[in-house]
């Protein structure tokens, strides 16, 4: 692990600082393109756990990809985003620098085990793989290692599990190699992309009871990506809500929770189904979600808002604070005095 | 009130595998399920993958053949129909599928597809049904002039709507929703849910909501069973299994239900390890070797525990009565 | 099923290799119609004792050896193995999605039954069949070809359609179907086969190519095709001695066969990939 910056600060730096990030793909006919991420800007520090949450279509899922560089082409990174990972600019790394990051400072557990794992490779054997892409092992002290690995992860019987082929495997032990190949390089921040939606419910609990674990053992930090608000309430510390490319609001999990500020926090919030509370009948919320190739002028909520006025359909809304920490991008909202 | 359908000790194994070298392998999907649904009514069944809830209600419209057990639709015994009461029995019993990606025939237009009930059942004479299919578009909140269209060109909440309009044409009392919104995100679940609710209402429609989240099954149903490895393990209006929960399946199952509210206080359980394997059934309750309760002993793994009543609702535990 | 075949087919024509094997299939196909109208008469010789004459502007693609044009020798054989190659595989085409639709939709033992026949049949070469004709006739007459040909060709067809069908069976439209109240016949030509076109359009386009190279290669070894009738492999065989003294004898029938059958495969690759869901 590298320090660039040895002398003491007041504050901490963060670990991951990112700025107006924008991806971009190249418009299928005509010129020009489009930005399914578009000026996305916010930092992480050490052992935090951050939620970005959004619905299909949002752009969190080429977020994620976007900090490793992973995303595929004829995507691009679009210049001007700056990726910064203690300090050092992932944007202009190149080659072994860059193959360093991924798995070795990011890892990255990827959305659906069952098609992100090699079904012709057994379990231990896509493990080692990650962990000596990172360091140099014997043969055997590599297989000894995977085999903590696994256990760590919480795969019962590891020795045995080792050779395993994923078919073999349910969908919670597979998740959990795909943690345990994301861990192999000990990184410093752990990206989770959707890590339980494939899964049943009680399988959910004990993969997010896990995160949680190790997490905390080994200082991580954790960025959680996920459509499901559910998720985020019980493990993240700050949540960032994603809409159309952009993020609408930030802020600390228990205040987003508890006083939503930005329309679409609270619509979304409305619509969704509760296990207690009162029953009522759900609200869902008017329209769809817009399309990258024809985002909304102004605010990209506008059209589906119900607090909308005049401004919102002309011009991109500020950030206003509305809280300490807690910050949404709207003109309705009532921000506090700086 | 004299129930609409009821089922009785449904049992359905699948074989497969056997061969020269292989050893025939049973997976034992439903094991004994009996459990009946009233007109107008919505009765939940919740559990996870493995659970058998979707092959229960495969078997219930003779998509699969039952094992053993019966089910009785209005009286008529849905197993032994022979055709011609097949047929009948296929207009007044319909389905609506979990994938709205493959429920949809992607050669046909969707107003084809939706008047394919009507044409199979000669329901209307070939001029009035398109103006029929028109009106179930709309009923279903999508415009009427769409049914030209092709699967394709609709989203998956829109094409979950055609497959509702569909099940709707034939004019059925009962339909099994097989999984209706969980491929559906999550701002357009809740415009369905309305919808199929709304429908209940205005046509009396009883309902077989198959899912495995329960703050969906709260918004939907009066009553739900939970399955488990083939077997229903509670059973009880909803507010006394939300709210009392005695099997600790349901309880674990109840816990681990995100919840989007931060400061709620809940007992979080988190069971260890994976279900039984389906193509071997332990002897005793499937659930023993996951379970907490503090009064689990040597006759949980020996003895499977019959569905019985406990407080207001049928459970299938030795222990849930004791503290 | 229009709009959805419409759009496949847009799909295939924006592939420049399938556009281009599509254009000259119809111009071959366009020569073969033209041929008798506009065209000397294939077997009208010459003078004689010219022999095979080079291209001229007399005679485009020159004359073969008996003073025929070979211009017009070469598009009347279009239409012989034009002819016989959509004729068998329309047969065979035919038979193999019936057997592969029946089999696919029934299994159990109407399945194993079927598929063990065509395993058994497909132990018996086709070509000596074929060169059982000649036992029969001495000129063996174009509508016993054809059907040969088309009766011997279909088993492949039978198990991609039967492949397709096992797929198509589980998917949840179709059960959708059953639950409606389909029968089988209806679930069968309504959902099943639309579905299955795709593959039943590929399996042709490459059968066609396979047709017309066994009948040029009958021909060549001089059991198929008899003369005067022209055709391509019989062009071929006659031009082999000639090679030095009068190449364009071989030439143009080669390049005819040549090209037929690479725009036929052009055609195919383009289709399968547009019928590919994974591009859609």
């Amino acid at each position: 692990m590298n320090t660039t910056n040895a002398a003491a600060a007041t504050t901490p730096a963060p670990l991951l600082a990112v700025d107006q990030l924008r991806v971009g793909f190249p418009r299928p006919r005509g010129g020009g393109s489009y930005h399914p991420v578009d000026g996305i800007s916010f930092t992480i520090d050490r052992g935090e756990t951050l939620a970005l949450v959004g619905e299909s279509g949002s752009g969190k899922s080429l977020t994620s990809l976007a900090l490793l560089r992973l995303v595929p082409p004829p995507g691009q990174v679009a210049a001007g985003s700056v990726i910064k990972l203690d300090g050092v600019d992932v944007m202009s790394l190149e080659g072994e620098a860059l193959r360093a990051i991924r798995g070795g400072r990011i890892g990255l557990v990827f959305q659906d085990p069952t098609t992100s794992l090699n079904p012709v490779l057994t379990a231990g054997y896509q493990v080692k793989e990650a962990l000596t892409a990172h360091a140099k092992f014997s043969g055997g002290e590599a297989k000894e290692r995977t085999i903590a690995l696994l256990d760590e992860v919480g795969i019962p019987d590891p020795t045995g599990r080792y050779g395993a082929y994923p078919h073999e495997l349910s969908g919670g032990l597979r998740q959990r190699v795909m943690i345990a190949i994301a861990l192999a390089g000990e990184p410093d921040l752990l990206i989770a992309d959707e890590p339980t939606t494939a899964l049943d419910v009680t399988v959910q609990a004990q993969i997010l009871e896990l995160l949680d674990r190790l997490r905390a053992a080994r200082g991580m930090a954790v960025l959680l990506i996920t459509h499901d608000l559910g998720v985020v309430a019980g493990r993240a510390d700050r949540v960032m809500v994603m809409y159309a490319g952009q993020l609408v609001e930030t802020g600390p999990t228990a205040e987003l929770f508890s006083a939503p500020a930005h329309p679409y926090t609270q619509a979304l919030l409305g619509s969704i189904p509760k296990l207690t509370g009162p029953l009522e009948r759900l609200a869902p919320i008017p329209g769809a979600v817009p399309q990258p190739h024809a985002w909304p002028t102004g605010c990209r909520f506008h059209p589906r808002c119900p607090v909308r006025i005049d401004a919102c359909a002309g011009e991109v809304p500020p950030w206003r604070s509305t809280a300490p920490n807690h910050e949404a991008r709207c003109w309705v909202v009532e921000g506090r005095a700086p | 009130m004299t129930a609409l359908l009821e089922v009785t000790d449904l049992v359905k194994h699948f074989e497969g595998g056997g061969g020269l070298f292989r050893k025939q392998r049973t997976v034992h999907a439903v094991n004994g399920v009996s459990f009946a649904v009233a007109a107008g009514e919505t009765l939940a069944l919740v559990g996870e993958s493995g659970s058998g809830k979707t092959t229960v209600g495969k078997t219930l419209l003779r998509l699969e053949d039952a094992t053993s057990g019966s089910a009785r639709f209005d009286g008529i015994d849905v197993f032994a129909a022979d055709r011609k009461t097949l047929r009948d029995l296929r207009q007044r019993m319909q389905i609506v599928f979990q994938d709205p990606y493959g429920s949809l025939d992607p050669r046909m237009s969707v107003g084809d597809s939706v008047a394919e009930g009507i044409e199979i059942h000669r329901l209307l004479p070939k001029r009035d049904i398109g103006a029929r299919v028109r009106t179930l578009l709309e009923e279903v909140g999508l415009d009427g002039d769409l049914a030209a269209k092709y699967p394709h060109e609709f989203s998956g909440g829109q094409r979950q709507r055609i497959g509702i309009a569909r099940a709707l044409a034939v004019g059925p009392s009962f339909i099994v929703l097989d999984e209706p919104v969980s491929a559906l995100d999550v701002s357009v679940q809740a415009q369905v849910l309305n919808l199929l609710l709304d429908l209940q209402r205005d046509r009396q429609l009883a309902y077989l909501f198959i899912g495995h989240d329960l703050s969906v099954v709260r918004q939907v149903a009066q009553r739900i069973a939970v399955m488990y490895f083939g077997r229903i393990v509670e059973l009880g209006s909803r507010d006394e299994v939300l709210e009392r929960p005695k099997h600790p399946y349901t309880q674990a199952l109840i816990s681990a239900v995100p919840e989007p509210d931060p400061l709620t206080k809940r007992k979080r359980i988190v069971l260890p390890g994976d279900p039984p394997s389906p193509t071997a059934p332990p002897p005793g309750c499937p659930f023993a070797s996951r379970c907490f309760h503090p009064s689990k002993n040597a006759r949980c793994a020996s003895q499977l525990p019959a569905l019985r009543p406990i407080g207001a609702a049928l459970v299938a535990c030795h222990h849930a009565d004791a503290p | 099923m229009i709009g959805p075949l419409r759009e496949t087919l847009r799909r295939a024509w924006r592939d420049r290799s399938g556009r281009f094997g599509a254009i000259a299939l119809v111009l071959l196909a366009a020569a073969a119609i033209v041929a008798p109208l506009w065209l000397p008469d294939p077997s009208q010789m010459g003078d004689l004792l010219a022999g095979a004459t080079p291209p001229s502007a007399e005679h485009l693609f020159g004359t073969d050896r008996l003073n025929r044009d070979l211009l017009s020798r070469v598009a009347h054989g279009a239409r012989v193995s034009l002819g016989i190659a959509g004729l068998a595989v329309t047969l065979s085409l035919t038979i193999g999605t019936g057997v592969g639709l029946i089999a696919g939709y029934a299994g159990g033992i109407t399945d194993a039954i079927l598929m063990r026949l065509v395993d058994a049949a497909l132990a018996i070469p086709r070509l000596f069949i074929l060169l059982l004709l000649l036992v029969v006739w001495d000129r063996v007459p174009i509508w016993a070809f054809v059907t040969v040909i088309g009766v011997t060709g279909w088993f492949g067809t039978s198990r991609l359609v039967r492949g397709e069908v096992l797929r198509l069976k589980h998917e949840a439209y179709v059960q959708a179907a059953t639950a409606l109240g389909a029968a089988g016949r209806r679930t069968i030509f309504r959902h099943l086969l639309p579905n299955v076109l795709g593959v039943i359009l590929v399996s042709a386009t490459l059968a066609i190519g396979e047709v017309i190279l066994l009948e040029a290669g009958l021909s060549y070894l001089g059991v198929g095709i008899q003369p005067p009738t022209p055709s391509w492999g019989a062009m071929v065989l006659e031009a082999r001695d000639a090679l030095s003294t009068a190449p364009w004898t071989l030439l143009f029938p080669g390049l005819a066969i040549l090209l037929t059958v690479l725009s036929v495969n052009l055609v195919g690759d383009a289709l399968r990939a547009a019928f590919d869901p994974r591009s859609a």
